[in-house]
């Protein structure tokens, strides 16, 4: 029984998105294991962010990463409704634009935010000093333009949450940064480039296909200044030494975010002249 | 209550200074420039109109000046056809996804165009997170309306086969960041990105019933006229405010849209005056018509930057 949607334009009841012809001759390149050719494994893809974009917010951020575009805003620290808190309140929603998935997100039939914005908030949540400001909430919201995988959302999302809340100038303990590494079980024709200790192949930042690939993923949330680990969200199946050492690359890469992450919030804000003695120290 | 009576009729008599001074003596410690920004809160409508009486916005630019506008096409993968406007700081993001459906019994030879204008919670403070507002709730249908009457989009164009499939345009719009005037800006947006859009090709199979999309061939729409919005607002009955921001939009009761076609700006595509039209000394029509040639000037502005990003 569909819900008849007042507040849209009405749309056609059920429409499909293309169905395209079958590939030929293509589908044996992909198949042939998960080996990379643009990048090495360990190397993530390339990183755009830049805080500051949305002068309406008290903090914004925009990341491109990989297949995923997110802005970002916080609103706050601002008070909160009356039922009295001791705490701080942080508020979180993950929101998608209906055009940043294949196939498209159509509004009230889309069930994924919600467990994405509840994960996002408790990776959140260790990096701000919510102690300190009672009866207040800071509302932090995230819309997706662009998007491969729910994991990379996620991983980008804590990143840009972080930059943002930063930006609003919100005390907080250390900068959270997202990182996701994809294990895949060796095939025949992968096995040369394997390191020789591994029966698998770790690869950092898969794609949409290194993915899907793959046996398992671990998205790691941390605040890599501190060396503390927010979330842990593994899903798959690895042997404990495995799991293991994709933890441990998560965090070797999460480094390198984080050095991205602080270096434009140090330009954020000497754009906006504020801080600039810190940009030059 | 009082204090606000106090400063307000202090203000007709003395300058912007003197106002200032009052403020500042009440929380002394503030620097001038907070001050400023105390009066701007306090006394938005004193605060825009001495802008006006010197000739300015309080933004910079001259009282009948429009914001600067930037055009991006193409950089979302996961639509047919997308792009980002930026008029001034109110920046919006229009993807086109397509879709197949069969069409109604009423109209077997006509597909479906299906806009929609979401101002999310992301994009200002006055706005609340969950489904749209008021305001997207207009906005989209305005947009729906003038996409129906200037037949953008000709619904038969997106026919694949009669009475089985057509195509099913969904025009998603979003506002990033909200400075006012959110609708002309959604209107370039949904322009550039169907200019933007590539199709691909369909052919319907009779014997099993489905579409088949070809992976290598596309094509873009069909368009018909393309309109190009331009807003206007009246200021306490004396100004005509073209291109309003976020801080001006509350203070003006009327509001007027032009919509005008981009090829030939001499055809209307929509005219819409909301509240009490004419300025003091100007009629209705008198006022109308000067926002109208206005319009025209813009749309020609506007129809280069969008030719301009869509060729490149």
């Amino acid at each position: 029984m569909a819900i008849f949607d007042r507040r849209r334009v009405p749309a056609p009841e059920v429409s499909i998105p293309p169905i395209y012809e079958p590939l030929v001759g293509a589908v044996d390149q992909q198949e042939a294991g998960p080996s990379r050719r643009d990048r090495t494994n360990d190397e993530a893809r390339p990183i755009f962010l830049k805080t500051g974009l949305i002068n309406q917010a008290n903090g914004s951020g925009y990341i491109e990463s990989g297949g995923v575009k997110i802005a970002c805003s916080v609103y706050g620290p601002r008070p909160k409704l009356p039922p009295y808190t001791p705490q701080g309140t942080l508020n979180l929603e993950v929101k998608f634009a209906p055009f940043a998935s294949d196939p498209r997100r159509a509004p009230l039939r889309d069930t994924e935010p919600i467990p994405l914005s509840v994960l996002l908030t408790q990776s959140l949540i260790p990096t701000l000093q919510l102690h300190l400001l009672p009866k207040s909430s800071i509302d932090v919201y995230l819309l997706v333009l662009e998007s491969d995988t729910p994991t990379n959302v996620l991983s980008a999302g804590l990143t840009v949450a972080s930059a943002a809340i930063a930006d609003a100038g919100i005390a907080m303990n250390g900068l959270g940064v997202g990182s996701v590494v994809a294990s895949s079980s060796l095939s025949s024709s992968g096995s040369d480039l394997a390191k020789p200790s591994s029966a698998s192949l770790l690869l950092l930042d898969p794609s949409e296909d290194e993915e899907k690939a793959s046996e398992s993923k671990v998205l790691v949330g941390s605040m890599p200044a501190l060396g503390r680990i927010t979330n842990l969200f593994f899903t798959g199946e690895a042997g404990i030494n495995e799991a293991c050492d994709m933890i441990e690359k998560a965090i070797t890469s999460s480094r390198d975010t984080h050095t991205v992450l602080a270096q434009s919030l140090l330009e954020g804000a000497a754009e906006r002249g504020i801080g600039a003695e810190t940009a030059t120290t | 209550m009082a204090a606000v009576a106090s400063s307000s009729s202090s203000s007709s008599a003395a300058g912007p200074s003197h106002i200032s001074d009052q403020l500042t003596s009440a929380s002394s410690t503030a620097p001038s420039s907070a001050s400023a920004e105390v009066f701007k809160r306090l006394h938005p409508s004193q605060y825009l109109s001495r802008f006006l009486g010197k000739g300015y916005r309080p933004d910079g630019r001259k009282v009948g000046g429009w914001r600067d506008v930037s055009i991006n096409v193409g950089s979302i993968s996961t639509a047919h056809g997308s792009s980002l406007v930026r008029m001034g700081d109110t920046t919006i993001v229009c993807g086109i996804k397509a879709e197949i459906a069969e069409p109604t019994a009423q109209s077997p030879n006509e597909g479906f165009v299906v806009p929609n204008i979401d101002l999310p919670a992301l994009c200002s403070p006055n706005f609340k997170p969950g489904p749209p507002g008021d305001e997207a709730q207009t906005y989209s249908n305005w947009l729906n309306d003038l996409l129906v009457s200037s037949r953008t989009i000709p619904p038969e164009s997106l026919l694949i086969s009669s009475a089985k499939a057509a195509w099913v345009i969904y025009i998603d719009v979003v506002c990033i960041n909200y400075d006012g005037n959110a609708f002309d800006a959604a209107v370039l947006a949904v322009m550039a990105a169907l200019k933007n859009t590539r199709l691909p090709t369909a052919r319907y199979d009779e014997e099993t019933g489905r579409t088949i999309c070809s992976r290598t061939e596309t094509h873009p729409l069909t368009l018909g006229r393309i309109p190009l919005s331009c807003s206007f607002g009246i200021f306490e009955s004396t100004h005509l405010l073209p291109d309003p921001t976020a801080y001006e939009t509350p203070l003006l009761p009327t509001t007027i849209t032009v919509a005008l076609d981009s090829e030939d700006v001499g055809v209307t595509c929509l005219i819409r005056q909301e509240g009490l039209g004419g300025t003091v000394g100007k009629s209705g029509e008198r006022v109308l018509g000067e926002a109208w040639n206005a319009a025209e000037a813009r749309v020609r502005e506007l129809r280069a930057v969008l030719d301009e990003s869509v060729d490149a």
